[in-house]
């Protein structure tokens, strides 16, 4: 009796981890909540120097001239729409898996430092 | 067997000798007189090409930055399967290095780089001549390893094509999947891990049924032998197989075929324990390895790849080369052109960080890899790494699912697109 319930508990487990994994959650946030976290970003004194070597990888698909219709240009893009765009990203708010999990391993530091690096490069 | 020949001439003079068509270098003379310090790069690919970009361009001109190839100019192998399948023209995936040169002051040296003296720190060249380094980058790519497929060869190769190194294998392929006529089939012989691009064999089967089913073809047969019981991506290639090409694709894996016995590609067969395939075009990809100048410098282990130090891109046998791409054993990390550009920026970020004042950063690493299975039909895998004492370590990943909607999957392959023309800036501009 017990074999059976402990299984079927870590089989239940097991089947929710799976679930939360393989299909992103799609985050329930306040308006209110987003816009707190990006003014928090913002207050944040981005490091530029260490920006362009963070937006060194985002060269590769967001380049520098004539943007591509599928993926936006981000140079000389306001730091704030810059910042907004990757928290709603990185809270799942905004989907494309690749911009998620990028933006979801970035600090707020970081997102500071790209957004500082980004607004002031000016698009080719 | 070559001479070595340290020569004294400045490397313009070099350029010259080689009829390299010698560009003109941004840097003036008297700069290169100085002595700043030295980097060559091995290989113009994703690795290479941008790893002496991003050295050129962040270091202001402190940094003296050659770059050898042995070609004139680089076929891309990722999106060489798009050519296949008609999405692409050859020139559309074909570049060369002259924006760099000019924009950057980089020296191009035409040549096949065939060895290394790490005592000397020189790079020697097809034609005898070398060069010298402070700070070597190899990033050669792979070697294809013939003779693991039994009954292939460099020369089988000319008309059973692995095309696993883009360029003229690419087009002997092309013209063969073009010749073919209906009831004419097609065997691939897929590579066993690690191999590069770990999609492509499967984005490559797509391509041949969609050129094959846009002629109305509807007796020639795919067949597919696989020495690995799974592949990349491999639930959303059998959807899309089953979706667009039903019937047109099999694929069989060990426990079917029980390895293969000969390939005989005069009479166009694959004999495995199994069965005779037999099939017009043979597409033969082998098992590979870390490209020839890693094995001929010693830096690679016994399986032939080169283990690197995940935190700097150092390869662990001599602390002043860097190894990028598919060349090296990079953890989690796919043998992929995305990977090899990620990898280059922060070996670039750490050779400038050991030559100037420059900032070095914890590294981080990416990749993307994406594959069109039919026309707006594209999916997509991909992770994020961060280096750790034992290896680069995948931190977060994505991939497609099977049932998504069909303007994701456009949105999907439109991305690519993107993201090609993106990597081709990065490398080339």
């Amino acid at each position: 009796m017990q074999a059976t319930r402990l299984v079927a508990a870590l089989t239940m487990m097991a089947a929710l981890v799976l679930a939360s994994t393989m299909v992103p959650a799609k985050a329930d946030r306040d308006v209110d909540q987003i816009d707190a976290k990006v003014e928090a970003i913002m207050a944040i004194d981005g490091d530029p120097a260490y920006g362009e070597f963070l937006g060194s990888e985002c060269a590769t698909c967001h380049r520098r001239s004539a943007p591509s219709e599928s993926i936006p240009p981000i140079s000389g893009m306001d730091e704030h729409h810059f910042v907004r765009a990757l928290v709603e990203y990185r809270e799942g708010v905004r989907s494309n898996e690749v911009m998620r999990t990028t933006a979801a391993r970035l600090s707020d530091e970081e997102i500071a430092a790209l957004a500082a690096h980004f607004a002031a490069r000016e698009p080719r | 067997m070559t001479t070595r020949l340290k020569t004294n001439i400045t490397r313009r003079h070099f350029g010259a000798l080689l009829g390299a068509g010698a560009a003109t270098l941004a840097m003036p003379a008297y700069l290169r007189a100085q002595g700043r310090p030295r980097v060559v790069v091995v290989g113009g690919g994703p690795g290479g090409a941008t790893a002496a970009r991003y050295i050129a361009k962040d270091s202001n001109g402190e940094i003296d930055v050659t770059l050898i190839d042995a070609n004139e100019s680089f076929t891309t192998c990722f999106f060489s399967n798009l050519y296949l399948g008609d999405f692409q023209s050859f020139d559309d995936i074909t570049h060369n290095w002259d924006q760099l040169v000019a924009n950057h002051g980089i020296n191009k040296i035409t040549a096949y780089a065939t060895g290394v003296d790490r005592a000397a720190k020189t790079v020697s060249l097809h034609n005898g001549e070398t060069v010298e380094y402070d700070r070597l980058v190899l990033s050669p790519g792979i070697d294809i390893v013939y003779d693991s497929v039994p009954g292939y060869s460099e020369d089988v190769a000319e008309i059973a094509p692995h095309a696993w190194q883009a360029g003229r294998q690419t087009q002997i392929l092309k013209e063969k999947l073009d010749a073919l006529e209906d009831g004419q089939h097609i065997v691939m012989v897929a590579p066993p891990n690690p191999y590069r691009c770990p999609p492509g064999p499967y984005e490559r089967v797509s391509m041949f049924a969609h050129v094959l089913k846009r002629k109305g073809f509807e007796n020639s047969r795919i067949y597919v032998i696989d020495p690995k019981p799974s592949f990349s991506k491999q639930a959303l290639f059998e959807e899309g197989w089953a979706r667009h090409y039903p019937g047109m694709i099999e694929w069989y894996g060990p426990d079917i075929h029980g390895g293969i016995v000969n390939v005989d590609a005069e009479a166009g067969t694959v004999e495995t324990d199994f069965d005779t395939f037999e099939g017009a075009l043979l597409n033969i990809i082998p098992a590979q390895r870390a490209g020839a100048i890693a094995h001929e410098a010693g830096l690679t282990n016994e399986a032939g790849w080169v283990p690197i130090d995940p935190f700097t891109m150092r390869s662990q046998e001599d602390e002043e080369i860097y190894v990028l791409g598919d060349a090296t054993v990079a953890g989690d990390m796919p043998k992929s052109g995305f990977s090899a550009n990620s990898q280059a920026k922060v070996a670039a970020m750490n050779i400038r960080g050991e030559l100037t004042d420059a900032n070095v950063f914890p590294a981080r690493y990416a990749n993307t890899c994406w594959s069109l299975i039919e026309t707006n039909d594209g999916v997509k895998v991909g992770a994020q790494y961060q280096p750790t004492e034992e290896k680069i370590e995948s931190v977060s990943s994505f991939i497609s699912q099977t049932g998504e909607s069909d303007e994701l999957r456009q949105e999907t392959y439109e991305e690519s697109l993107g993201w090609y023309d993106g990597i081709i800036e990065d490398m080339f501009s």
